[in-house]
């Protein structure tokens, strides 16, 4: 069941995806990255407020198995976070590009998108990890 | 994904695996199937129907001779009076500490012919452990693991599946026997045991016929899921089995880890007697104890357990338990922080999360007995 990655969204080599609205950024994990996962059954969200860095981590997300955090794609403050998912964190694995998004930055420079990868270049280094 | 391939063992499945999908980790320096489809979905599958488990990383050292039985009651906690031919059963090996060198399944085929069962990850240890108390027992010990296979079925529709594949009739099995059959037209011991708390089998083969047994079990009319070693892992933290290196191992006591029913008052000497009888008596310092969370959050091997604000143990398995829809654990705590329904916390990257001791098991044995 795999899911198109947007055309509009920017990439991580660490699997996260950012939506970006002007300073305010849509984070969530690759369709990749849920499919290697499998099974979500946890995600600790980060607080609404806090200030993070480009690469923190802020979230984690948990399968059966494995512990796997998540990091900031851009700088910024928290300004949103997803409760949906403490109850149902298998949104992630089913719709990991809109319902499942796990968190929300109002960026304090919206110029760090531009060094993160574009879909084809994603595609590209999801391809080439897994050779 | 790492292409390093330094010694890196594969079951003679390994290439089933690849065709049925697998996604391979390194375990115990095998690289195995942890999953096919999802380790929830196998899970389930398990529990409510039938799943077909590579287990050939496993060992098996095939114990021979006049005194063999002898010798076994001399390293074994269990009771080998008990055993009798065409069974298994369940025990522990240790060291003359009480620590465990290995927890194994023994067979019994005759009173001079044994197997023991041993975890991947001990074979070699094992097997010199044997060899130096053999001496005077004039036994033979052959290591077996590198020319059989191990496929498991375990789950409610097992023996259905099972006997459509053998002349052999399973309703006659009982839980523990031991036979040899041929399965798939192919000659095989098996025995009707597992790790998961459901009925089922362990099929011992030669690992030429493996690829065409495993096909045959896994055959489309079948409701039998192939299940990779992360279900495995759920299903036996659910039962509370232990796993060597989690609730096991050269330090701690079957009696610690909550298996000192495989402790036997034998009358002849066997080595770490002493003092796991007085464990049994006196009772441990430390035990195995199940929790269940109360917060939302996973205990995993290793998170350090709290209890009124100070450290007082250390989490040995934790999971979602996809049966029980929630995460549960296995610890050691001290044995006055035992009783069920005592409160504990689990650290878990910084924050304190509540559990509760609970009976063991989580999930009871289903199977037949």
């Amino acid at each position: 069941m795999a899911h198109e990655n947007p055309k509009d969204y920017r990439y991580t080599e660490s699997h996260e995806w950012i939506k970006q609205e002007g300073d305010l950024c849509t984070c969530g994990i690759t369709d990749h990255a849920q499919e290697s996962l499998t099974d979500i059954v946890f995600v600790e969200l980060p607080e609404v407020g806090g200030e993070v860095a480009q690469g923190d981590r802020v979230a984690v997300v948990e399968s059966v198995k494995s512990v796997s955090d998540i990091y900031a794609p851009v700088s910024g403050k928290i300004s949103a976070v997803n409760q949906e998912l403490s109850s149902a964190p298998e949104t992630i694995n089913n719709d990991p590009y809109t319902a499942g998004w796990i968190f929300k930055i109002q960026c304090s420079n919206p110029q760090e998108t531009e060094s993160l990868l574009n879909q084809a270049d994603y595609e590209k280094f999801v391809q080439e990890e897994s050779h | 994904m790492s292409t390093e391939k330094k010694d890196v063992l594969q079951t003679v499945l390994f290439h089933e695996h690849e065709r049925l999908g697998a996604v391979m980790t390194d375990f115990s320096g095998w690289q195995l199937p942890v999953y096919y489809t999802s380790i929830i979905k196998e899970h389930l599958s398990t529990r409510k129907a039938a799943g077909v488990f590579d287990i050939s990383h496993m060992g098996e050292i095939l114990v021979t001779g006049g005194r063999a039985r002898e010798f076994l009651q001399y390293i074994m906690t269990n009771d080998l009076e008990r055993l009798k031919p065409g069974r298994c059963f369940y025990s522990a090996m240790c060291n003359e500490q009480g620590g465990t060198v290995d927890d194994c399944f023994i067979y019994m085929f005759d009173v001079e012919r044994f197997w023991i069962i041993v975890n991947a990850a001990n074979i070699q240890k094992d097997f010199a452990w044997l060899q130096t108390h053999a001496g005077e027992y004039h036994i033979a010990i052959h290591d077996l693991s590198s020319r059989l296979s191990k496929i498991d079925v375990q789950g409610p529709l097992s023996a259905d599946l099972l006997q459509r594949l053998t002349a052999h009739d399973l309703n006659r099995v009982n839980r523990f026997d031991v036979f040899t059959a041929p399965v798939a037209d192919r000659n095989c011991t098996l025995s009707r045991s597992g790790y998961t708390a459901e009925d089922g089998f362990e099929i011992y083969c030669d690992n030429r016929d493996a690829a065409i047994i495993w096909n045959a079990l896994l055959t489309e009319e079948t409701r039998a899921v192939p299940v990779g070693l992360g279900a495995r892992d759920t299903l036996r933290i659910e039962a509370c089995y232990s796993l060597y290196g989690h609730e096991l191992n050269d330090t701690t006591s079957p009696v610690e880890a909550g298996i000192g029913w495989v402790v036997r008052e034998k009358e002849s000497a066997y080595i770490g007697k002493d003092i796991l009888l007085t464990q049994k008596k006196q009772g441990t310092q430390r035990i195995l104890v199940a929790f269940r969370m109360i917060d939302k959050g996973i205990p995993r091997a290793g998170y350090p357990l709290f209890c009124e604000g100070k450290e007082c143990g250390t989490v040995s398995s934790g999971c979602y338990a996809p049966t029980l829809g929630l995460p549960v654990g296995l610890g050691f705590v001290p044995v006055k922080l035992a009783a069920a329904d005592t409160i504990v916390q689990v650290k878990i990257r910084e924050r304190l999360y509540n559990a509760q001791v609970v009976q063991k098991p989580f999930y009871q044995y289903k199977g037949v007995m």
